[in-house]
């Protein structure tokens, strides 16, 4: 009993995992290498903003923000120049 | 009559050298298990038409107006540019459907009568059409009409239960002798979608036999698995059954993306070489439409077209292949396309194009095709900037005057050099 190796089930386990792998990838590290990870100097800009509000206060936000809708059970998304033409178009 | 829509702009309009892409039928009666378009059309609003075969062609009088008025359609520019157009996206326009209904056959008459250099790039794994004269004669000595052939193992054990409906890789190699025979526009072989297990250990052999039948070129991409496709999931027990191991779960561990799964550039990059350099012994072109290795290619069109074609320019392939040569590479040197064909039209309101989400409708809301073109080019954390698609081979470095950003090829990510060659050691 003391010559059991207790690893071994685990080792036989380990490497049959991908049994018949092709020959290009028997004896290589297939985890991606570190340097994989990409990071540059230009990230892209987040351009939105969130506004929370209380169900109550749906009516007023409208009116600030110059839209006709809000629903306060989905999320509402404005473009830039629908704001501007809601405001411009009279709209409020 | 309820048509099919068709031509559409291709969702990897970014680095696609043929970005309009034209399907006959809604439906493909070939039902490869490994098909990505089963992915696409087997979920959503068409799912269950999809999945009990219905099939829709597209309208013919439509198609026709593309060309006789081209003012009419977000492709009119695309055509009057006489840029190369694909064909067999998502269906193969010479399947079993073809057969019973000609429609492609119908539509190829009348390009060849009326617009006969509206150069095209055809797509298929069917095989009777060779035989059929009322095709072989639109094809004979055409050189505007190219043809890829998808084989992508030469067991043909292994694809009588992948590819169950179509004809063996044997009577594709055939195809391909056929075609070059016809003396049209060129044959290339499509390997894709390069399956680990399955498309070893035959691949080599496979390209070899591909070159002996006449195809001077061949384009590869590794499977990717889309882990929301139902149908997929039913099936992928036979793929890791022909593959010894869990291909699945291979996947799972070894991909640098954990929805639509892609293998890390570790795993392909043995393989990738393996078949640059039988390609270089045999003289024949080589290009890699996955996004890994895509600097590979002889030229900027991964889909295989020589450079002699009149596809187009605007993409980030061609991108890749400038700085390949030159080391950087700057908007200007792709935007002339892209403002001739993309400026036209809103991305938002592009055929076929994925719209996503209200938050993604209100960033892009008014932009053309050709600011979002530009938009990605200046977004290199965006998925389908040049940066992130191919994986840091292109750097961004810094600004150009105009704001654009510069990119600069590293040679410290992959196994192909900057130089004046197009990277396959022959000039072509």
């Amino acid at each position: 009993m003391d010559d059991f190796d207790f690893f071994m089930d685990e080792q036989v386990e380990e490497k049959e995992e991908f049994p018949n792998l092709p020959k290009e990838l028997q004896g290589i590290d297939l985890n991606p290498d570190e340097s994989e990870k990409l990071k540059n100097d230009f990230p892209t800009l987040k351009q939105y903003i969130t506004i929370s509000f209380l169900e109550s206060q749906t009516k007023e936000l409208a009116e600030i923000l110059g839209v006709p809708l809000l629903d306060p059970k989905k999320k509402n998304t404005y473009s830039f120049e629908e704001i501007k033409g809601a405001k411009e178009n009279g709209l409020l | 009559m309820d048509y099919y829509s068709s031509p559409r702009w291709t969702a990897e309009i970014a680095d696609c050298s043929m970005p309009m892409t034209m399907d006959t039928y809604s439906n493909c009666s070939f039902k490869c298990i490994y098909c990505f378009s089963q992915f696409q059309r087997g979920i959503g609003e068409g799912k269950e038409a999809y999945l009990n075969n219905e099939v829709k062609w597209v309208n013919p009088e439509a198609f026709k107006k593309i060309w006789e008025h081209p003012e009419t359609s977000q492709f009119g520019e695309y055509v009057k540019g006489k840029r190369t157009m694909q064909w067999g996206g998502l269906s193969d326009q010479f399947d079993n459907n073809e057969r019973k209904y000609g429609k492609t056959l119908e539509l190829l008459r009348w390009l060849r009568k009326n617009y006969p250099d509206q150069q095209i790039s055809f797509s298929t794994k069917g095989t009777w059409w060779l035989d059929d004269i009322r095709y072989t004669e639109l094809f004979k000595d055409n050189p505007n009409w190219n043809c890829k052939f998808s084989i992508i193992t030469l067991e043909a054990e292994k694809a009588k239960i992948v590819e169950a409906g179509v004809d063996s890789p044997q009577k594709r190699l055939d195809a391909i002798e056929k075609f070059a025979k016809l003396n049209a526009g060129g044959a290339t072989l499509r390997l894709r979608p390069f399956i680990i297990g399955i498309s070893t250990p035959t691949y080599l052999d496979l390209i070899r036999e591909a070159r002996n039948r006449g195809a001077t070129a061949m384009s590869t991409e590794f499977f990717c698995v889309e882990r929301r496709s139902n149908v997929l999931k039913e099936r992928f027990h036979y793929i890791n059954e022909l593959c010894g191991f869990d291909l699945y779960k291979f996947y799972e561990k070894y991909s640098v993306q954990h929805g639509y799964m892609r293998l890390n550039r570790k795993i392909k990059e043995p393989f990738v070489k393996n078949m640059k350099q039988v390609c270089d012994e045999i003289g024949m072109r080589f290009y890699v439409s996955d996004a890994h290795f895509k600097e590979c290619c002889c030229n900027g069109s991964c889909c295989g077209l020589p450079p002699t074609f009149n596809y187009s320019r605007g993409q980030w392939c061609e991108a890749l292949m400038i700085a390949k040569k030159n080391g950087t590479v700057r908007y200007s040197e792709v935007r002339e396309d892209i403002d001739k064909y993309l400026a036209g039209f809103q991305k938002q309101k592009a055929n076929g194009f994925n719209k996503g989400g209200a938050s993604v409708r209100a960033k892009f809301q008014g932009m053309s095709m050709a600011d979002y073109m530009r938009w990605l080019w200046n977004n290199p954390d965006n998925g389908q900037s040049p940066y992130t698609l191919f994986e840091g081979v292109l750097y961004p470095k810094g600004k150009d005057e105009n704001g654009d950003l510069i990119y600069e090829y590293q040679e410290n990510r992959t196994f192909i050099p900057v130089s004046g060659c197009s990277g396959c050691g022959h000039n072509h």
